[in-house]
C-alpha cells in the first residue's frame, strides 16, 4: 500500500519557506490584533488584551481558592478622615504585622481631626503610606521618577534628603501599557534623580517591613517589573466599622486599608473584571511573600515556538498526499490550536510559566493561508515561465 | 483492684474517645460565602447557611437551583465552591471542587466561547447598552467601551430609589471634584472638575414639589439634551444668576457612560412610586447641591 506521506528535501525547504511566509503574515496581522481569537477567549472587547490573560480567567474559575493568610483588607469606602484615624488607632492594639495605607490626604481639613490622624500615623511604627510617582520624562533619565501625590503632612524634604528620617512610603502606581489598561504587573522600585533615594513600590515596601527574606528574594530577581499572580486568591475583607469583630484575625497579618468600591480606583485586571487598587496591591504583596513569581518566556522563544509548530504543521501538509488531506489538516489545525491553549494553561497553573502563544496561534492560523499563497505563487511563476518560453520559441 | 483499674481505664478511654470525636473538635469547616437560599442540616436542625458559621463534617448542605456555597477549611485556608443543586456533605463538596480544579481540559472548555455569544441577557440585568441597540450585560467595569450608553430606564429607576433615601445622596463619596453654591436671591452655581482618568457624564436635576405629576425635572443649569461630558482634567462651570427657586433642591447625577436626560427623567418620575425593581447598586453617583 502506498504511504500517504511523501518526504523529500525539496518539500522540507518548501515547508520552511511557507513557515517564513506565515511568520511575515503574522507579524503584519499582530499589530491591530483585532481578530477572532480575542472574541474566542475574552468575555468583552478590550484594547489591552493579551492571550496570557486567558490563563488567569480560566484559573480564576476553579472551584478551589486560597484564603490568604498573610494579608487582610479593611474597606474605607464609607469612612471619613476621623474614621480612618480611629481605625489606625484601633489596629495598633490588634498587633498587625504592618499596615498599608492606600490613601493619601491631599490637603488639611479639620485641624482637630487632622492632628489626630497625624498623631496615630506617627505613633504606628509599622505603617507604610501611599505616594504616587511621576516619570521625569526626559530623554537623559527616562526611568527616573519624582514623588507626585502624597499626604499633605508628609514632609517632602524627608522623602528626598539622604539620612533624614523618612516615613515608610510605597508608590501605589500601577504599571500599564496605556491609560485604562490592564494591571498585570507591579514595579519593584522607582529610581529618582538622587541616586541614593529609591522609592519602593507599595507592595515591596510592605514586604520589606514584614519579611526581609522575601524582600531580598524579590530584589535578587533583578527585575524592574514582576507579574502579579492573580488567580484563585481571596482575602479577608471587612468594613472599617467591623474590624473590632476580627481582632484575632488581624494579629500577625498585614492590614491593607483602602477603598474597595471607589470608581476612581477600579482597574482592569487579567481576571476579566475590574478590581480595586487595594486588591491589586494585596495580590502583588502575596506574590512577593509567597514567592509565587511568574516567569514569562522571552519574546524570541515565543516566536521560535510558533515557527517550530507551524513548520511541523506545514511539513505535514506538503508531505501528506491523499485526496482528503485538506479536511484532515483543517481539523488538525483546530486541534493544534486547542492543544496549544491547554498546554500553555497547564504550564501556567502547574509551573507559573507564562508562555505567550499569540504568535503560535497566528502562525498556525496563517499557515494554510501561507501554503495557498506559496502554491499559488508557484503556479503563477510556472505559468509566466511557460508564456515567456513559449513566445521565445 | 486490678479489675477496677482496668474498668476505670476503659471508661476513661471511652470518654476521651467520645470527646475526641465530638463535632466541636472537628469544627474546621466554615461557611465562607453563600448565594441563594442554601440550607445546612446538622445536629437535627435545618437552618439557613450563614457566612462564618461552623459546619460539622456530618452536616448536609442543601443547595437550591441557582445557588452556590463556598466552604472554608480552616486547616489549610482553602475554600471549596459548589454550584450543583442538591444535598451534599462538606467532604463531597471538597472532593468535587478538587476534581474540577485539577481538570485542565474541562477548565479550558468552560471558558472557551466557540459558538456561544454569552449567556442570555436578562432585561433586568441590562445596565449599559450600545447606542441604538442592546448588545450585552455589562457585568464588568469597562471604561474603554466608548460606544456604550447607559440604559436610561435602569438609570431612572435607580435614581428614583436613591432620591427616596436622602442619606444616600452623599457628598463624601462623589468621585470627582465638585463645588456648588445656591443663594437665597436665586443664584445657583456649579463647578465640576474631572479628576478621573476617563470621561464622566453628568446632568443636573431638581426636585420641583410644585408639580406633583413630575416632581423631578431638569435643573436650570442642566443640559437639556443628553448630558454633559467632561474629559479627564476638564472643568466646567454653570451659573444661573437669577430665578432659582430657593426652595428647590438641585442635584447632580453622574455616570461613566452617556445617558439621555429626558428619557431618564421619564423613568425617574414613573419609578418614584414603584421602586421594588430598582437596582440596588450601580456605579452612578448623586450629589446634592
Amino acid at each position: 500500500m502506498k504511504s500517504p506521506f511523501q518526504f523529500s528535501v525539496a518539500k522540507v525547504f518548501k515547508a520552511l519557506g511557507m513557515t517564513a511566509l506565515a511568520l511575515l503574515l503574522s507579524m503584519f496581522m499582530m499589530q491591530p490584533f483585532a481578530f477572532s481569537t480575542t472574541a474566542l477567549l475574552s468575555s468583552h472587547e478590550k484594547k489591552d488584551f493579551k492571550i496570557t490573560d486567558f490563563y488567569n480567567i480560566v484559573a480564576e474559575s476553579r472551584a478551589v481558592r486560597q484564603l490568604d493568610d498573610n494579608v487582610v483588607i479593611v474597606n474605607i469606602d464609607n469612612a471619613d478622615r476621623a474614621d480612618i484615624a480611629s481605625l489606625i488607632d484601633q489596629l495598633a492594639i490588634y498587633e498587625p504585622a504592618a499596615i498599608g495605607l492606600d490613601v493619601t490626604f491631599d490637603s488639611p481639613r479639620d485641624s482637630l481631626v487632622d492632628d489626630y490622624l497625624i498623631s496615630v500615623i506617627e505613633a504606628s511604627p509599622r505603617i507604610v503610606q501611599a505616594v504616587t510617582v511621576n516619570p521625569l520624562g526626559n530623554s537623559v533619565r527616562p526611568d527616573c521618577f519624582t514623588v507626585g501625590e502624597r499626604s499633605f503632612f508628609m514632609d517632602s524634604a524627608s522623602l528626598s534628603t539622604p539620612g533624614c528620617p523618612a516615613p515608610a512610603v510605597g508608590a501605589v502606581n500601577l504599571p500599564m501599557k496605556m491609560a485604562g489598561g490592564v494591571a498585570r504587573e507591579f514595579a519593584v522600585k522607582y529610581s529618582t534623580p538622587d541616586s541614593t533615594l529609591v522609592i519602593p513600590s507599595f507592595p515591596a515596601a510592605l514586604a520589606a517591613m514584614v519579611d526581609s527574606a522575601a524582600h531580598a528574594d524579590l530584589l535578587a530577581r533583578g527585575n524592574d517589573l514582576e507579574t502579579i499572580y492573580y488567580p484563585s486568591r481571596i482575602y479577608r475583607e471587612w468594613d472599617a466599622t467591623d474590624v473590632d469583630l476580627h481582632a484575632d484575625e488581624i494579629r500577625g497579618r498585614v492590614v491593607l486599608i483602602g477603598a474597595l468600591d471607589d470608581l476612581g480606583d477600579k482597574h482592569a485586571s487579567p481576571l476579566g473584571h475590574a478590581i480595586s487598587g487595594v486588591e491589586i496591591h494585596a495580590r502583588a504583596l502575596s506574590t512577593i511573600l509567597d514567592r509565587n513569581y511568574v516567569t514569562a518566556t522571552p519574546g524570541w522563544f515565543n516566536i521560535l515556538a510558533g515557527a517550530f509548530v507551524t513548520f511541523l504543521f506545514l511539513l505535514l501538509y506538503v508531505t501528506f498526499v491523499v485526496p482528503w488531506k485538506a479536511i484532515v489538516l483543517r481539523i488538525l489545525q483546530v486541534v493544534v490550536l486547542y492543544l496549544i491553549l491547554v498546554i500553555s494553561y497547564r504550564l501556567f497553573i502547574g509551573s507559573n510559566i507564562l508562555v505567550d502563544f499569540s504568535f503560535t496561534f497566528l502562525m498556525v492560523t496563517f499557515g494554510l493561508f501561507a501554503f495557498d499563497i506559496w502554491t499559488g505563487g508557484e503556479s503563477l511563476v510556472d505559468y509566466l515561465g511557460k508564456k515567456i518560453t513559449g513566445r521565445r520559441s | 483492684m486490678t479489675n477496677q483499674l482496668k474498668t476505670f481505664s476503659r471508661t476513661l478511654c471511652i470518654l476521651l474517645f467520645m470527646l475526641a470525636v465530638s463535632p466541636s473538635m472537628y469544627a474546621h469547616f466554615k461557611v465562607f460565602s453563600v448565594k441563594g437560599d442554601v440550607m445546612v442540616k446538622q445536629s437535627g436542625k435545618t437552618e439557613k447557611a450563614v457566612e462564618g458559621a461552623d459546619i460539622s463534617p456530618a452536616a448536609i448542605i442543601i443547595i437550591p437551583d441557582g445557588g452556590s456555597v463556598e466552604i472554608l477549611d480552616t486547616r489549610d485556608s482553602k475554600t471549596y465552591k459548589s454550584t450543583t443543586p442538591g444535598q451534599h456533605s462538606p467532604s463531597n463538596i471538597i472532593f468535587e471542587a478538587r476534581k474540577q480544579s485539577v481538570g485542565t481540559v474541562s477548565a479550558v472548555n468552560r471558558n472557551l466561547k466557540i459558538g456561544r455569544s454569552g449567556s442570555s441577557t436578562d432585561r433586568d440585568q441590562v445596565v449599559y447598552l450600545a447606542k441604538g441597540k442592546v448588545t450585552r450585560t455589562l457585568e464588568n467595569y469597562d471604561p474603554a467601551s466608548d460606544t456604550l450608553q447607559i440604559d436610561n430606564e435602569m438609570l431612572g429607576r435607580f435614581v428614583a430609589r436613591q432620591l427616596s433615601r436622602p442619606e444616600s445622596v452623599n457628598r463624601q463619596q462623589f468621585p470627582v471634584a465638585i463645588d456648588s453654591k445656591q443663594t437665597p436671591d436665586g443664584v445657583l452655581q456649579l463647578s465640576v472638575r474631572n479628576t478621573l482618568a476617563f470621561p464622566v457624564y453628568f446632568n443636573v436635576l431638581k426636585i420641583d414639589s410644585s408639580d406633583p405629576a413630575a416632581p423631578v425635572r431638569l435643573s436650570e443649569i442642566g443640559q437639556p439634551v443628553g448630558c454633559y461630558v467632561l474629559l479627564p482634567n476638564q472643568v466646567t462651570t454653570r451659573i444661573q444668576l437669577a430665578d432659582i427657586d430657593p426652595d428647590s433642591r438641585h442635584f447632580v447625577v453622574m455616570a461613566h457612560y452617556y445617558f439621555e436626560v429626558d428619557r431618564m427623567l421619564d423613568a425617574v418620575n414613573e419609578a418614584r412610586d414603584s421602586q421594588s425593581d430598582a437596582p440596588l447598586d450601580l456605579p452612578v453617583y448623586l450629589h446634592a447641591l
